[in-house]
C-alpha cells in the first residue's frame, strides 16, 4: 500500500468519525469544533485530489470565516446542553431507515466509479488528451505521456489545479464572466440580508423606534 | 501512487448520507445548518473527483462558486437563527411553527 493511499484511508476514517460526532453532538460547541475538524480534513483530501487552490479557499472560507460565524452565534445564543428527546414517535426509526436506504443507494451507484472516458463534448481541452485509456488519473504517469509542448504549457501554469490554472479558467473564459459577477451580487445581497434579518426588532410593538441591544 | 476515483466518490457518498441524517433527525437549527454544510462539502468533493478524473479544470471553478454560495447561505441561515432565537427564545426547528396554518 502506497503512502498516499494510506494517508487517504486515515483521513477518510477521521472525516467519517468527525462527521458522525458532529451529527450526534450533545453540546453545540463540540459540534462546531467537530465540523471545523471535518473541514480541515476535507482540505487535505482536496490536496490529494491535486486541487491546492480549492484546498486553500476551503481553509480560509470554511475553517476560517464560517467557523467564526458558527462559534459566534453559538456563544451569542448561549451554549447549553441540547435536548435529545425524540420529537415525533417513530421519527428516529423511520429517519434512520430511509437514510440507510439513501446511503445504500449512493454507495451502490458510486461503486460503479467514474466513466472510463469523458462523454463526448465534455472535455475538449488539451488536458483531456492526457487521460489514459482506462480512465486512470491525470497523474504523473499520464503527464509524462503528454507531448512535450503541452507539458511545457501545463508546467508554465504550475501544474493541474494550481492557482494560475484556476485563475486562467475563471478570468479568461467568457462563460465564467456572468456567473462571477452574479456571485459578487449574491454576496452583497446575502450581506445586506443578514444585517436586515438579524437587526429587525424581535417584537415590533415592544421596541418600536429603538435599536435592540443585540 | 494514485488513489482510485471510486474511493473519493464512496467517501463523498458516506459524508452526504451522514449530512442527510443530521438534517432530518436533529432538532437544533444550528446542527441542521452544519449538516447542510456537510452535504455541500460532499458534493464539492464529488465535483473535484470528477474533474480530476477527466482532467478538467472547470470543476475547480464550479467548486469555487459553490463555496461562495455556501458562505452566503451560512450568513443568511445564522441570521435567521438569531432572529428566531430573539423572538421565540429557542432554536429548535419544531418550535418554528408560526406559519403552519
Amino acid at each position: 500500500m502506497s503512502g498516499e493511499l494510506l494517508l487517504f484511508y486515515v483521513v477518510a476514517a477521521l472525516m467519517v468519525a468527525t462527521a458522525l460526532s458532529m451529527v450526534m453532538a450533545r453540546d453545540l460547541v463540540h459540534g462546531v469544533l467537530f465540523m471545523v475538524g471535518n473541514f480541515v480534513l476535507t482540505a487535505i483530501v482536496y490536496l490529494l485530489l491535486q486541487a491546492p487552490f480549492i484546498a486553500a479557499v476551503q481553509l480560509a472560507v470554511y475553517a476560517g470565516a464560517i467557523m467564526v460565524l458558527f462559534l459566534f452565534v453559538v456563544m451569542l445564543l448561549g451554549a447549553r446542553e441540547l435536548d435529545m428527546r425524540e420529537p415525533l414517535a417513530g421519527q428516529r426509526f423511520w429517519g434512520l431507515a430511509l437514510v440507510g436506504l439513501l446511503g445504500a443507494l449512493l454507495v451502490f451507484v458510486t461503486g460503479e466509479g467514474v466513466p472510463a472516458a469523458p462523454p463526448a463534448g465534455l472535455a475538449e481541452g488539451a488536458l483531456a488528451q492526457a487521460q489514459t485509456a482506462d480512465g486512470a488519473w491525470l497523474g504523473a504517469d499520464a503527464l509524462a505521456a503528454l507531448p512535450a509542448a503541452e507539458r511545457a504549457a501545463l508546467d508554465d501554469l504550475g501544474g493541474f489545479g494550481s492557482p494560475q490554472m484556476v485563475g486562467e479558467a475563471l478570468y479568461t473564459d467568457a462563460y465564467h464572466l456572468l456567473p462571477f459577477e452574479l456571485v459578487s451580487l449574491l454576496l452583497l445581497v446575502a450581506m445586506l440580508g443578514a444585517v436586515v434579518i438579524a437587526h429587525y426588532p424581535a417584537r415590533p410593538g415592544a421596541e418600536a423606534g429603538e435599536e435592540s441591544a443585540t | 501512487m494514485s488513489i482510485p476515483p471510486g474511493h473519493f466518490l464512496m467517501l463523498a457518498a458516506v459524508l452526504f448520507t451522514i449530512g442527510v441524517a443530521g438534517a432530518i433527525l436533529r432538532r437544533n437549527a444550528i446542527i441542521v445548518l452544519m449538516s447542510i454544510e456537510l452535504m455541500l462539502n460532499a458534493v464539492n468533493l464529488t465535483l473535484l473527483t470528477a474533474g480530476r478524473a477527466m482532467g478538467d479544470i472547470d470543476s475547480h471553478v464550479f467548486v469555487f462558486f459553490s463555496l461562495t454560495v455556501a458562505a452566503a447561505e451560512v450568513a443568511i441561515g445564522l441570521a435567521l437563527v438569531v432572529a428566531i432565537f430573539r423572538s421565540l427564545g429557542r432554536t429548535e426547528v419544531d418550535d418554528i411553527s408560526v406559519m403552519h396554518g
